[in-house]
């Protein structure tokens, strides 16, 4: 019988103890194995609970539910202020694109018009080279989230950063999953791109490259300041390297979400 | 910072796909998240000088998703057993819990199959928890009560889950009634 309580396991399995008594806790699970897997079997329920509603949040919310909540007849004038999607996409995820339309689309009706309560500020950037901390929303977000959902984040960051979204997920020459992450802005401007990958034996998530996407005119027109060229090419450039040329499908992706990526 | 009227309401909007998602995992199907949806937000706009600015309105929209379907719940107590299962197992292929290469989108549909079945209480937390995303606290601030109740509910529910998902079960629970 271990000496934690399962509420205190599953606590630490969700990187919700506060350091010290995760300390404690972790450095106590070397010498039990049935403490080990119950935490083990905690951190799976978590991955498969969100996996099983993962999609759910990318179903299309109704024109009427949007119409009754805004108070309108029909939110055309609002539509054709979103900005049109960025053109230019590497053809290897635009298959991912269709998932990510409709509720950028609602997001982009509230975001595009008014301006949102600001969050709070992150410290540092939301994506940064290197490890990434656990209990960051990044590492939740690359390891559990589909490709093509923008998810919210609680805090923005200095560079404005306020949705993270996964672009694509691909395989490197190794076989070592790697995802394609964008920041976006507040009005669902993508602002950074970055590649991470999963290093299955720490299950750390390790940002390899990022670059920023120039800013788009802010008069929310069509034309677009046609520069973010080259640092989109360092991405295409970083997984050639890797030898990541090919996204994963969606069933794909899917699968290895629900299996913890095994 | 006060918010305005508009912007409140534009911020409602871009939450509604999270409270959908919340309201089809309590409820089950989308026929009944749907409704409940739109009671909840017309509910929400009745009210909006209740909302405190400067609170959280994800936390007071997730609080009014789930009055709204506990109204719904007692207005139709006894139809809830009979419309909740079906569409959750319909993917669920027969042999899902013994056939060894089980496809992923049946295996989530299992899981979600299992969520439906947790006491309404679990169900609920594990819903702002794990699915939302919301902390122990949080969660325990919109269903207004001790974090510690958030706690042990959680763990149960997940227990009961793992379970529920490691062990073929046998016998004949509702779940095999609805595997026709």
């Amino acid at each position: 019988m271990s000496r934690f309580s399962d509420e205190t396991l599953m606590a630490y399995a969700d990187g919700a103890l506060p350091p010290a008594e995760a300390a404690e806790v972790g450095a106590a699970l070397e010498n039990d194995a049935e403490a080990r897997a119950t935490v083990e079997s905690f951190r799976s329920t978590a991955t498969l609970a969100r996996a099983a509603f993962a999609d759910m949040a990318a179903e299309p919310v109704s024109d009427a539910l949007v119409r009754t909540v805004l108070g309108t007849e029909a939110p055309a004038a609002s539509v054709t202020n979103f900005p049109p999607a960025r053109k230019a996409r590497p053809p290897l995820w635009r298959s991912m694109l269709p998932l990510a339309a409709s509720i950028a689309l609602v997001l982009g009706l509230a975001a595009a018009l008014f301006l949102r309560q600001p969050a709070p500020v992150l410290q540092g950037p939301v994506m940064a080279l290197g490890p990434i901390p656990s209990g960051t929303a990044l590492a939740e977000i690359l390891e559990t989230r589909p490709s093509g959902t923008p998810v919210a984040l609680q805090e923005r960051d200095a560079q404005g950063s306020e949705h993270l979204m996964i672009v694509a997920t691909l395989r490197d020459r190794n076989g070592r999953i790697c995802r394609e992450v964008e920041a976006l802005d507040k009005t669902m401007q993508a602002r950074l791109a970055g590649i991470a990958c999963r290093d299955s034996a720490s299950r750390t998530w390790i940002v390899e490259g990022t670059a920023r996407i120039a800013a788009s005119s802010p008069s929310g027109g069509s034309d677009f300041v046609p520069s973010g060229a080259e640092e989109k090419d360092a991405l295409e450039g970083l997984l050639s390297i890797l030898g990541a040329t090919k996204a994963l499908p969606p069933e794909e992706e899917q699968r290895l979400i629900a299996h913890g990526w095994r | 910072m006060t918010a305005s009227e508009p912007d409140i309401r534009h911020q409602i909007v871009a939450l509604l796909p999270r409270l959908r998602r919340f309201a089809l995992a309590l409820a089950g199907t989308r026929d009944v998240a749907d409704d409940v949806m739109q009671t909840a937000c017309e509910k929400a706009l009745g009210h909006l000088g209740q909302f405190t600015p400067g609170t959280r309105l994800d936390s007071w929209m997730f609080q009014i998703v789930r009055t709204t379907y506990i109204d719904h719940l007692r207005r139709n107590q006894r139809r809830r057993n009979t419309e909740l299962t079906p569409e959750l197992a319909e993917s669920l292929p027969s042999d899902a819990r013994t056939h060894e290469q089980i496809s992923a989108r049946a295996d989530l549909a299992l899981v979600r199959a299992e969520i439906a079945r947790l006491p309404e209480e679990q169900r609920e937390v594990l819903a702002l928890v794990t699915i939302e995303g919301l902390s122990y606290q949080d969660a325990a601030d919109v269903l207004g009560i001790p974090i510690g109740t958030i706690m042990s509910r959680l763990s149960r529910a997940r227990k009961k889950l793992a379970r529920a998902i490691d062990e073929p079960r046998t016998g004949s629970g509702p779940l095999q009634g609805a595997q026709r």
